[in-house]
């Protein structure tokens, strides 16, 4: 009677505790099956949904592991942040080492063409210049050259496979620090956490400037909301706010005290403020000369930052502005000698850049029509979620929300070739995984109150919170390694497509062309600027037909047929099964000629007939 | 055909201008940013030619990449 008195006074807590003994064989159990999963999973019977269709139960389970144990952990009385970060690792693995474990080759033919940049200036010490936009903005690939001279590798081929992992992994330390400076509390910062790889099915982590400067991103942020915290205003500690006094207060944003940054204090010496503005300083000069669009992403959340006072010094904004204008005028002038309107021509035209970031991309198959809009569900579920966040929080400044919502104000000025939105959730992500982490969590309080009010689960609380918590993570973490690897039937490679791209480099003499009917091939890691690349598809060509009569009266020297092309073809184009079978046996009969075939790839070379 | 005023505008924007306008932009930034951190004091007068100067490049850097877009581009 005495054991079960004790157990009824520990309440429903202790059952968190006591379940939580258990997370740290869930944890090894989870990384065992993931060991398994990978194991089992066999590429070559990869169907129209990409990677999920070759990933067996042992995955889902490991997974399903990953998220209980993790929501039991969150609401332990006493967080062990240990586990809490071999979860999180181990969340990263699952969601991002599994196409790198599961895949010959790396995925996304725009990993080898960066591949090809980095290549080019290892061997000649500079860029190529008026070859491609991205060219002009070279400081991510010098610095991938560096780095591949440093580890004494021959190219940076290398580097592509396990690149996703290794950079999101390396995203974790910035949003570690994003997440405890940003006031959400404890438990929601490493719930948000979770949601942020969770929920990253934006796949900008392939070998690319964008992830590089993704990560310088995030470190800036994870600086500024580190150093600065907003000064308390006058508020009542208890009773109701009116609305009025609420508007009344956020008219200081746009005072002069506040764009000053007076509103800020900080805990930091000025020799260290002024080491830490002086790295960013630095920093943003980096991003300036690597990416085209990061470090007005980067304005954008510092001057949010400085308005809800998070920012103490303005002078940064102007500084990352200036290097971002400065460069785009100076150095990348190659790039906008003559096609001024790729940079300005979707100024102010919104509706456009959502049509062509996600209208246009409504197309396809009904496997790949699922796919795309499960990718807009999914987005919709967390910035809903987040929007719910908002509204339980309460919290000493609005910086997530702005930081959620500002991102947005880019596709003003740039569709980003239709990958803007893309891009605006990517930089908007850290933010609303911390405010969807309110959601479950919410503080309850701080200097501004939530706007709904808060409600008591009960004495049942805790395992209701880790099971929401867990719920949330499973949900968002299947969905993304549905979304995330679900064009990887044709962007992905298999070796024999690899081998057919090495021969034809093997053979390619300078001034011919390779073609190819679609960009999904492992090209342009070699040769840059020597052998011309030719993509029937990407001209005013859409059948079979046309490309047909495009081979024949402009031929390509060389050209790879495989099965990620005929892939894309049946998933993305809706060309019939075989389309490219057919296609190479009518240009068989018109002066091309198979000269190396794998089960995957065949290369046909073109000989002019006498 | 580029009008007369802007193609004499334009023979100022040239590279050299662009980044000499920035560096000097960024130097008083960093002069701002410094004796603020600080705690420096400076009287009124000084803040107010140290802010109008840097508004001054701003517009200046600001209107000569516009016009290397206009000429150059």
């Amino acid at each position: 009677m005495a054991k079960s008195a004790t157990r009824a006074a520990k309440g429903p807590s202790h059952l968190v505790n006591r379940a939580s003994r258990a997370t740290i064989l869930l944890t090894v159990a989870a990384a065992a099956l993931w060991v398994v999963a990978v194991h089992r999973a066999d590429y070559n019977k990869m169907g129209a949904l990409g990677l999920i269709t070759v990933l067996g139960p042992a995955y889902f389970l490991g997974l399903a592991l990953v998220a209980v144990a993790f929501g039991i952990e969150l609401l332990r009385t006493r967080l062990r942040q240990g586990l809490l970060l071999t979860l999180t690792v181990l969340l990263a693995v699952y969601l991002f080492g599994t196409a790198s474990a599961v895949e010959p080759l790396a995925a996304l033919a725009s990993s080898w063409v960066h591949a090809g940049y980095v290549q080019y200036i290892l061997v000649h010490g500079h860029p190529l210049n008026n070859f491609a936009a991205e060219f002009s903005w070279p400081g991510g690939f010098s610095l991938g050259a560096v780095i591949v001279a440093f580890a004494g590798q021959h190219d940076a081929t290398t580097l592509l496979r396990w690149f996703p992992l290794a950079i999101e992994l390396s995203y974790l330390a910035p949003v570690l620090v994003i997440a405890r400076s940003s006031g959400a509390g404890r438990r929601a910062s490493w719930l948000a956490v979770g949601i942020f790889y969770s929920a990253n099915w934006i796949y900008q982590d392939y070998f690319s400037p964008q992830a590089i400067n993704y990560l310088f991103y995030l470190v800036m942020l994870a600086a500024v909301l580190a150093a600065w915290r907003p000064r308390r205003f006058d508020r009542p500690s208890t009773g109701h706010i009116a609305w009025r006094t609420r508007l009344a207060d956020s008219r200081r944003v746009l005072t002069l005290r506040r764009t000053a940054g007076e509103d800020t204090t900080t805990d930091w010496t000025s020799r260290e403020v002024l080491g830490l503005l002086g790295m960013l300083t630095l920093l943003s000069l980096a991003v300036a000369i690597s990416h085209q669009l990061t470090p007005y992403a980067l304005v954008v959340a510092l001057a949010v930052c400085l308005v809800t006072r998070r920012l103490g010094r303005p002078e940064l904004i102007v500084v990352v502005a200036l290097f971002a204008a400065a460069w785009l005028s100076l150095g990348a002038s190659n790039y906008w000698v003559g096609h001024l309107n790729e940079i300005f021509g979707s100024v102010g035209a919104i509706g456009g850049a959502f049509g062509s970031n996600v209208a246009s991309r409504v197309t396809g198959s009904s496997s790949h029509l699922m796919i795309v809009e499960v990718r807009i569900l999914l987005t919709a579920a967390l910035f809903g979620l987040a929007g719910i966040g908002a509204l339980r929080r309460a919290a000493d400044s609005r910086t997530l929300e702005g930081l959620a919502i500002a991102p947005f104000f880019l596709l003003f000025f740039q569709n980003y070739g239709g990958e803007g939105l893309l891009r605006v959730v990517l930089f908007a992500l850290p933010a609303a995984s911390l405010l969807a982490a309110s959601a479950v969590m919410p503080r309850r309080t701080g200097n501004i109150r939530a706007v709904v009010p808060t409600f008591r689960v009960g004495s049942y609380a805790r395992p209701v919170l880790a099971v929401a918590s867990a719920a949330v993570l499973l949900a968002f973490s299947l969905t993304t390694t549905l979304v995330r690897g679900g064009n990887d039937a044709y962007e992905t490679f298999t070796a024999g497509e690899g081998s057919a791209v090495a021969f034809v480099y093997a053979h390619a003499l300078q001034g011919e062309s390779i073609g190819m009917i679609a960009s999904y091939l492992p090209l342009y890691e070699r040769s840059l600027g020597a052998v011309k690349v030719y993509v029937i598809s990407d001209g005013s060509a859409s059948t079979p037909g046309e490309y047909f009569r495009i081979l024949v009266a402009h031929p390509a020297s060389w050209l790879v047929l495989s099965k990620s092309q005929e892939a894309w073809g049946e998933i993305v184009a809706g060309y019939p099964p075989g389309w490219q079978d057919a296609l190479e046996r009518r240009l068989v009969r018109h002066g091309y000629h198979v000269v190396a075939a794998w089960p995957t790839a065949t290369v046909l070379r073109y000989v002019t007939p006498r | 055909m580029t009008a007369p005023w802007l193609a004499t505008l334009g023979s100022f924007a040239t590279a050299p201008a662009v980044f000499v306008t920035m560096v000097a932009a960024c130097s008083l930034l960093a002069l701002r940013a410094w004796s603020a951190t600080t705690g420096l004091e400076l009287t009124r007068q000084v803040v107010l030619l140290l802010d109008g100067a840097i508004a001054t490049l701003l517009v200046l850097f600001f209107a000569l990449v516009v016009v290397r877009f206009i000429t150059v581009g």
